[in-house]
């Protein structure tokens, strides 16, 4: 019965009006604060890791440093799929290269320990965090 | 009066796959357990009642993990309600 359902409901799906079974309850809740919280760590651990004498403190913070990057994909692609509306895109038209390339520099922190690439990291979120600010204020 | 609607989301998983149409009706009665197509916040939303008041329902979805029902939005008048479920009929998850 599914399956009959499923085929009729692929080949009606232009015609037939849908109904919602979704969670529809974002919390509203967005800040890229998130994002330069986990790059500062990012940074940070850059910064510490040629003092680092033991091995086992350098696989932690190669470890770590990974993590807090990947959480800053995160916080990122949450604020540019939940928060930004196609108004805020048209009204700054560098936003979407400017969180790509961004996710992309999180990513390129994560095969590196040079600290300038997580200061880069930093000031492409502060670039971000300024489109933001710009439309809270709006 | 019939409706016919293409399912989107997964709120009523495992019965009711996204992309499956259904097939619903008006009503006279409600009971618990049944599904319902209803409006709220200006979009159709299937549920299933799991309460009832004179006046009002309390809705859940059956797969509660990924669903936006009653427990967020509370009781909703019965005027909400536009039509329950003629085809496919499944039961409630247990």
């Amino acid at each position: 019965m599914r399956t009959f359902s499923n085929i009729l409901g692929n080949a009606a799906a232009k015609f037939v009006k849908p109904v919602y079974a979704h969670c529809d309850l974002p919390c509203g809740v967005y800040d890229p604060a998130q994002a330069r919280i986990e790059a500062q760590s990012v940074l940070e651990i850059m910064k510490k890791y040629p003092n680092l004498d033991h091995e086992e403190d350098r696989w932690r913070a190669i470890f770590i440093k990974e993590q807090r990057a990947d959480l800053v994909k995160q916080h990122l692609w949450v604020l540019w799929t939940d928060y930004f509306k196609p108004e805020h895109a048209e009204k700054f038209p560098e936003l979407h290269e400017l969180v790509w390339k961004t996710t992309k520099q999180a990513g390129a922190c994560k095969k590196t320990v040079d600290p300038a690439e997580g200061q880069k990291l930093l000031d492409m979120i502060d670039q971000i965090a300024g489109i933001f600010a710009a439309t809270k204020q709006a | 009066m019939l409706y016919i609607r293409r399912i989107v989301g997964d709120s009523m998983l495992p019965g009711y796959y996204p992309g499956s149409l259904i097939v619903m009706r008006a009503f006279r009665r409600l009971h618990i357990g049944d599904v319902v197509m209803l409006r709220h916040n200006g979009t159709e939303k299937i549920k299933r009642i799991s309460g009832l008041r004179p006046n009002e329902v309390f809705v859940l979805g059956d797969n509660p993990g990924s669903s936006s029902d009653s427990r967020d939005y509370g009781w909703l008048p019965r005027s909400a309600v536009i039509a329950k479920i003629l085809f496919p009929r499944h039961p409630k998850p247990k």
